[in-house]
């Protein structure tokens, strides 16, 4: 059994409405355990609008969205089977703090969502509305600053006065201070550089080894060559498909994915169309790829 | 995503989207008052408003104004109604039709009942005139309007334009600040806050969480904002030209007459009825000058 | 020929306590015309330059001249109408309240009279191509498309100079893109324009005049884009990445294969490969 499974969701802003706008539709596919699974798509795309059913803040307008036992919809007849079935309570469907539990979310610039006076007591504020006791949420609070890369010397200082990084990274450290089994990531790394970038990935993957289920939804195609190890491709609120992401950029329709492609993955697409067929397909890095079409050119002369 | 905004400005092109704002500004004001002018006693009352009513429901339909909308910002007035009822069932006054007597100190009468609808209608109507002017003029156009009225003040060195600018500037924002709010809850949300729930303390407790991280953001983008206006040269003591200006025609005119027409009659009646009485007694008397 | 300077820096020192400088004595020059980027990662000062060539920061120590005009209190005014700047949060720059308004804010400032200001701004959204947007409001817009706006505004001001301080940090990959090329014709209709785009983006680097990078409060190299990138291991050690052009290059350079340098496009390098 997967852990998540999305079951023909759709998903309606002001139904009845001349704005009316289908941000998903009729989306089913499954997410299994442990997966670092990246969800791509135009913006536009209804990306975040999938994400936001996976611990309740939307709920599908069709469909349902299920993560491990936990049910999240808003299609009245799914809510009237369940219950004439008595598999689930009405109560149970409309209570999403033990699913919120589960599924870590972090949003755009998550350094929004501090507010305390001090960055220990924003981590604990998380676990301790889950339940956890002033201990336990403390340290807990301690383990994931230190995971983080922040120490001691941060924990009685204001949250406001860091750095946008360290910021960013005390928003993380707060969703995952709540040990969640799911950690969704939209977009984590906008407005930072490189090398922010890169110690937020680092940070997510280090998380993702620790046996956290990932979902990241990016517009950054490094992000899913390098550290996911499915992706899902999301186009005009439809579903187009989960692969490995080498097999997605080596597609020969690429383009119909409307995906800003990396550009080794160009570079290789302009060979494929000049005639070098066989040799480069199983070139995945740059220097394989020279290495055939420089051989390739000293054989010509 | 679009936030769906109360009375948000619907780009249709009827006749009271194409009118002057200056004059919707001035019209809107008129009608208020005179929606809250004392008419005698409750029959005139109730004739005077189901005529506004008309012609206001009418302005509603030929602005495409939508109702569903309208009507859900209503909702919030049941709460205001019945605690009205409940507040004249406790302390009645004095009336002349009787519900029913309990003892000789505690009479319920009609008057209340009929006094608790007289202010519901008239709130009601002044939402709906409200929700005309913000539904078919583009809040811009009301700074314009706004602007303009305030020009007489210049006299006096009052900072028109300033003012003028900072509330465009905020009505500008307000769409921005809703999706960021929105974005923050649902952060919070995640975090295991729930809104709705709770009582007093905690309801305050989850509110801080929203409020604190709305007012950073806000004070980090008016930071942003006056970095960048100063960048393209604002300054608040020079003149600006304007982009867009305001054109009076001959449709404003004679919506202008058609308005000033009612508001004298309504007013005449409002006089007339304080002079004289009831709706029957005024009539007559306005047949009496005919006949005279 | 000696080309006419616009900006130039000199021994710009700034801290914002005494003791810890952010900006160790910078100096280099900008000549009319170029399109210099200047990057660097965080906290190599980069973002503090651009505050202080706008004046929004006042230097601890050294000189700014624009045009050989001293950057001060009393020249600010003069030279705000020289230099225009696009911020890196597009909301936090849209000012009007439709696309129209906001372009003409600038002009507005300016008092340029209403008739002129009309053909103006619509001039102007048609260069950035937004022409067909201009009674839409901001949250009916693209980062990439708010952008595009705020660039109209300033080219609507006919200025000298344009600095773009991380104008494409927050956009999706096709807003980049846009603004990316935006930039070049831009530069292409005006080559007397100058423009400094400040930036992580290397490979928007590699496309511009020179490049100048920072590291640690200090100008690290400041050459064509060909011979900044030369050394790929050099660039690592300042954490920074090389252009993919030039990754390339050099794995056909350590084979023999040596692509002429006007070829800066990976499409260009592979015709040039399959002659």
């Amino acid at each position: 059994m997967s852990m998540i499974e999305f079951h023909h969701i759709s998903f309606v802003y002001n139904k009845k409405d001349p704005n009316r706008y289908d941000a998903i539709n009729d989306i089913n596919f499954n997410i299994e355990e442990n997966d670092f699974v990246a969800l791509v798509g135009k913006t536009g795309s209804g990306k975040s609008t999938l994400v936001q059913t996976l611990n309740g803040l939307l709920l599908p307008s069709k469909g349902y969205t299920k993560v491990k036992d936990f049910i999240v919809t808003g299609d009245k007849e799914v809510i009237k089977k369940l219950v004439k079935e008595k598999k689930y309570k009405k109560k149970e469907l409309k209570n999403f703090s033990k699913l919120r539990k589960e599924v870590g979310m972090v949003f755009q610039f998550p350094e929004y969502q501090l507010f305390s006076e001090t960055v220990l007591k924003d981590v604990m504020f998380g676990p301790k509305n889950f339940g956890f006791s002033e201990k336990e949420a403390e340290e807990r609070a301690k383990e994931c600053l230190t995971k983080v890369g922040l120490d001691e010397s941060y924990y009685s200082r204001s949250p406001f006065e860091l750095s946008g990084g360290e910021k960013r990274r005390v928003a993380i450290a707060g969703i995952i201070a709540s040990n969640p089994s799911f950690l969704v990531l939209d977009e984590p790394t906008v407005g930072l550089d490189p090398n922010g970038r890169k110690e937020i990935l680092n940070l997510v993957k280090k998380i993702h080894e620790e046996g956290t289920t990932i979902i990241i939804v990016t517009h950054d195609m490094e992000t899913v060559m390098n550290y996911a190890n499915k992706v899902i491709v999301l186009k005009d609120s439809k579903y187009l498909g989960m692969m490995k992401p080498s097999e997605l950029f080596n597609k020969d329709d690429i383009e119909s994915f409307s995906l800003e492609v990396p550009p080794f993955y160009k570079f290789k697409r302009l060979f494929k169309e000049k005639g070098y067929k066989k040799d480069i397909k199983e070139a995945n890095d740059l220097t394989s790829l020279i290495d055939v079409i420089s051989s390739n050119k000293e054989n010509n002369k | 995503m679009r936030s769906d905004i109360l009375g948000k400005y619907t780009p249709y092109n009827s006749i009271v989207h194409r009118l002057d704002p200056r004059f919707k500004f001035f019209a809107l004001i008129l009608l208020m008052v005179i929606v809250f002018l004392p008419f005698g006693n409750y029959t005139n009352r109730f004739i005077v408003l189901g005529i506004l009513s008309l012609i206001i429901g009418i302005i509603m339909i030929v602005g495409k104004v939508s109702f569903k909308s309208f009507f859900r910002s209503l909702s919030s007035l049941w709460l205001m109604f019945i605690f009205l009822l409940i507040f004249m069932f406790f302390i009645p006054t004095k009336g002349e039709y009787p519900i029913y007597s309990f003892n000789e100190n505690y009479t319920l009468y009609w008057d209340n009942l009929l006094q608790v609808l007289h202010i519901i209608i008239r709130l009601v109507l002044m939402i709906a005139l409200t929700i005309i002017l913000t539904s078919t003029t583009l809040p811009m156009d009301i700074t314009y309007a706004l602007d303009w009225y305030l020009t007489p003040l210049k006299v006096v060195k009052f900072p028109t334009q300033v003012v003028s600018l900072t509330i465009s500037l905020a009505l500008r924002f307000i769409p921005t600040l809703l999706n960021e709010a929105n974005r923050i809850m649902n952060a919070q949300k995640s975090r295991g806050v729930d809104y709705n729930r709770g009582f007093f303390v905690a309801k305050i407790k989850s509110i801080t969480t929203l409020i604190i991280p709305l007012l950073v953001s806000c004070f980090s983008r008016s930071d942003e904002l006056a970095i960048a206006m100063e960048a393209r040269g604002y300054d608040p003591y020079k003149t600006r030209s304007r982009y867009k200006s305001l054109h009076f025609t001959y449709k404003d005119l004679l919506a202008l007459l058609f308005i000033i027409l009612v508001a004298g009659l309504v007013i005449t009646f409002s006089i007339l009825s304080s002079t004289i009485g009831g709706f029957d007694d005024v009539i007559n008397f306005i047949w009496g000058i005919k006949t005279i | 020929m000696e080309k006419e300077k616009i900006i130039e820096v000199k021994d710009l020192i700034f801290g914002y306590e005494k003791d810890s400088t952010i900006l160790k004595c910078i100096s280099f020059d900008i000549f009319k015309g170029e399109y210099v980027t200047l990057i660097g990662h965080n906290g190599s000062g980069k973002s503090t330059l651009a505050k202080l060539l706008s004046y929004i920061l006042e230097p601890t120590s050294g000189k700014v001249y624009i045009e050989g005009q001293e950057l001060n209190e009393k020249s600010i005014k003069d030279i705000r109408s020289k230099i225009g700047i696009v911020f890196q949060n597009p909301d936090n720059q849209f000012i009007g309240s439709t696309v129209e308004d906001d372009i003409a804010f600038g002009l507005e400032n300016r008092n340029i009279k209403q008739d002129v200001m009309k053909k103006t701004v619509l001039e102007f959204a048609k260069k950035v191509g937004m022409d067909k947007f201009l009674n839409k409001e901001p949250e009916e817009l693209s980062g990439g498309q708010k952008q595009r706006v705020a660039i109209a505004g300033i080219l609507a001001l006919n200025l000298k100079i344009i600095i773009f301080d991380e104008a494409t940090s927050m956009l999706d990959p096709e807003g980049v893109e846009e603004i990316r090329k935006l930039i070049l014709n831009m530069k292409e209709e005006n080559p007397e324009l100058t423009v400094i785009s400040i930036t992580h983006d290397i490979e928007e680097a590699y496309l511009s005049d020179r490049v100048i990078i920072l590291n640690d409060g200090k100008v690290y190299k400041n050459d064509i884009p060909e011979n900044v990138f030369k050394d790929e291991e050099e660039m690592r050690k300042i954490d920074l990445d090389i252009p993919f052009v030039l990754k390339i290059k050099n794995e056909l350079a350590a084979r023999n294969i040596i692509i002429p340098r006007e070829i800066k496009t990976i499409e260009g390098v592979a015709n040039y490969l399959c002659q």
